[in-house]
C-alpha cells in the first residue's frame, strides 16, 4: 500500500503550498506586515442598501439561500455567510433599519438567530431584535412561495441574497427586482452565478463572497489570509500556461498532475 | 466550565481536530485505516443534528404562526396561519394514521405538496423571460455583450434561424465550449481556493462567526 493515495500526490502538493501561504501571510500580519487587500466596492454597497431602507422606512431582507449544512459542497458557502449577516444586522441596528431574514437551512437558522440576536446587542440595541420577526424560518419549499408573495406585500426597500443558491436564483432576484428592491446577490454555486450577476445590482462572484466575510471583519489578520489565497491563483495560472504549452508539444502534462 | 468554553474553546477545537483528521485521511490511506471508521461514526451524527434542528424549527415556526393569530390585529393577512395549523395537523394526522410512507402521506404528497411545488417551479420560465428583457438591453458595454452572446444563443437553438442561418450553430457552440468553459473553471478555482482559504481560518480559530 502506498503511503498518499494514487492521483492526490500533486494535490496535496498544491494544498501545502496555498496553506503555506495563507499561514505565511498570517503570520507576517501578526508581525505587522499587513497584505494590502483591494477594497472590494460591494463593502459600501451594502451600506448604500442600508440607507437605502432607512430612508425609505422598509425592510431590509437578507435572504442566506439554500442547501443544508451537511452537505460538504455547499457548506462553505453557508458558513461565510455568517460573517456578512453579523455585519449587516449590526450596521441595520445602529442606522435604524429594519431587517428581516428568511432563512431554510435548519441547522444555520440556529447559528443565524444567535448571531443577529448578538449583533442586535453589540449595537446597543438589544430590545428591538424580534425572535419571531427578525430571523423566520422556512421548511423546504415554503421559502419560494414565502419570498415571491413577501416581495410585493412588504415591498423591501433592499435584499442581499447570499449563499448556496439553486434554481430559485432567478425567481427571487427578479420578484425582489419587480417591487422596486435594491439587491445585492452572491452565490457560490456556479451554474447559478450568471443569474446573479445579471439580476442583481450589484453581485459577488464565488470566492468573493467567503473574501467579503473575511475582509468585514476587524481583523486586518484574517484580511491578510486573502493574500494567501492569491498565491493558489498565481500557482494555478502557471500551471495552465505550462501546461498549455507542454501539451502543444505531445507531452503527456495532464497525466502528470494524477500520480 | 466557562460559558466562553462551553460555546467557543471546545467547539473550535473539535472543528480542528476533526477537520484536520478529515484531510489526511483524504490522501493518506494507512491513517484512514485507523480514524475512518471512527470518523464515519461521528459524520452520522451530524445528521441527527439535522433532524434535532428540524424540531426546533418547527416548533418556531408554530410559535410564530401562533403569535399571528393571537396579535391578529396587527399581523395582515393572519388568517393564513390558521391554514399552516390545519395543514400540519392534518400532516402529522395522516402520519400517524398511515406511517411515514402510507396512502394517506403519499397521496398528500402527491395531490398537494408536489403539485404546488411544481406549480411555483414552472413560474421560473416567466421570471426568467421578465430577468431577460429588464437585462439584455445596451446599456454599456457589458451589457452589450450579454445581450450579444445571448442572442447567439438563443437563434442556435431555434429551427427558424438556423435553417437559413446554419453558421449560427458552430459560433455558439464554440461560445459554449471555449470563453464559457475558461470562465467557468476561473469560477470553480477561485472558489475552491476560497474554500481552503475559509477553512483553513475556521480550522485555525481565526473565524468565529462560523459558531454563532
Amino acid at each position: 500500500m502506498s503511503l498518499i493515495t494514487s492521483g492526490r500526490v500533486v494535490g496535496l502538493g498544491v494544498l501545502a503550498v496555498i496553506c503555506g501561504a495563507i499561514y505565511y501571510y498570517m503570520y507576517q500580519a501578526q508581525q505587522g506586515n499587513l497584505a494590502n487587500i483591494r477594497r472590494l466596492p460591494q463593502v459600501d454597497a451594502i451600506d448604500e442598501l442600508i440607507a437605502r431602507c432607512v430612508e425609505m422606512n422598509r425592510e431590509l431582507w437578507f435572504i442566506p439561500g439554500g442547501g443544508v449544512m451537511t452537505n460538504a459542497f455547499v457548506l462553505p458557502g453557508i458558513l461565510s455567510v455568517f460573517g456578512i449577516l453579523s455585519y449587516v444586522t449590526q450596521r441595520c441596528a445602529e442606522f435604524g433599519a429594519k431587517i428581516h431574514c428568511p432563512t431554510r437551512n435548519p441547522i444555520g437558522y440556529n447559528i443565524q438567530y444567535e448571531i443577529m440576536r448578538e449583533a442586535y446587542e453589540a449595537a446597543g440595541k438589544p430590545e428591538e431584535f424580534d425572535p419571531l420577526e427578525t430571523i423566520v424560518y422556512f421548511p423546504g419549499g415554503a421559502m419560494r412561495p414565502y419570498i415571491v408573495q413577501g416581495a410585493h406585500s412588504r415591498k423591501p426597500a433592499a435584499a442581499i441574497l447570499l449563499g448556496a443558491y439553486y434554481h430559485q436564483t432567478i425567481i427571487f432576484c427578479e420578484a425582489l427586482q419587480r417591487c422596486g428592491a435594491m439587491t445585492l446577490g452572491g452565490t457560490d454555486t456556479t451554474h447559478n452565478i450568471p443569474f446573479m450577476v445579471a439580476a442583481n445590482n450589484y453581485s459577488l462572484i464565488g470566492e468573493e463572497m467567503y473574501a467579503m466575510s473575511a475582509y468585514l471583519s476587524k481583523d486586518p489578520v484574517l484580511g491578510s489570509t486573502l493574500a494567501g489565497q492569491d498565491i493558489g491563483k498565481y500557482l494555478a495560472i502557471a500551471i495552465t500556461i505550462l501546461g498549455v504549452l507542454l501539451s502543444a508539444a505531445g507531452m503527456p502534462f495532464a497525466d502528470w498532475l494524477v500520480i | 466550565m466557562s460559558d466562553e468554553m462551553y460555546k467557543s474553546t471546545i467547539p473550535f477545537w473539535i472543528i480542528t481536530i476533526l477537520g484536520a483528521l478529515t484531510i489526511v485521511e483524504y490522501f493518506f490511506p494507512f491513517i484512514g485505516n485507523i480514524v475512518g471508521g471512527p470518523l464515519e461514526m461521528l459524520r452520522t451524527y451530524s445528521t441527527i443534528l439535522a433532524g434535532a434542528a428540524y424540531g426546533i424549527g418547527t416548533a418556531l415556526l408554530v410559535a410564530n404562526h401562533g403569535r399571528r393569530i393571537v396579535r391578529r390585529t396587527m399581523a395582515p393577512h393572519w388568517a393564513f396561519s390558521i391554514v399552516f395549523f390545519v395543514s400540519i395537523i392534518v400532516t402529522v394526522g395522516v402520519m400517524l394514521i398511515g406511517g411515514q410512507t402510507g396512502p394517506q402521506a403519499q397521496w398528500v404528497f402527491d395531490y398537494i405538496l408536489a403539485p404546488s411545488g411544481q406549480c411555483l417551479y414552472s413560474t421560473t420560465a416567466f421570471f426568467i423571460s421578465t430577468a431577460g428583457y429588464r437585462i439584455f438591453r445596451f446599456r454599456n458595454l457589458d451589457a452589450t455583450v450579454l445581450l450579444c452572446s445571448g442572442l447567439l444563443i438563443l437563434v442556435s437553438v431555434l429551427p427558424l434561424f438556423t435553417g437559413p442561418f446554419p453558421f449560427f450553430v458552430p459560433m455558439a457552440m464554440w461560445l459554449n465550449n471555449v470563453p464559457v468553459v475558461a470562465g467557468y473553471r476561473a469560477f470553480v478555482m477561485g472558489t475552491s481556493f476560497g474554500s481552503i482559504g475559509l477553512g483553513l481560518r475556521i480550522m485555525l480559530q481565526k473565524h468565529p462567526e462560523a459558531l454563532g
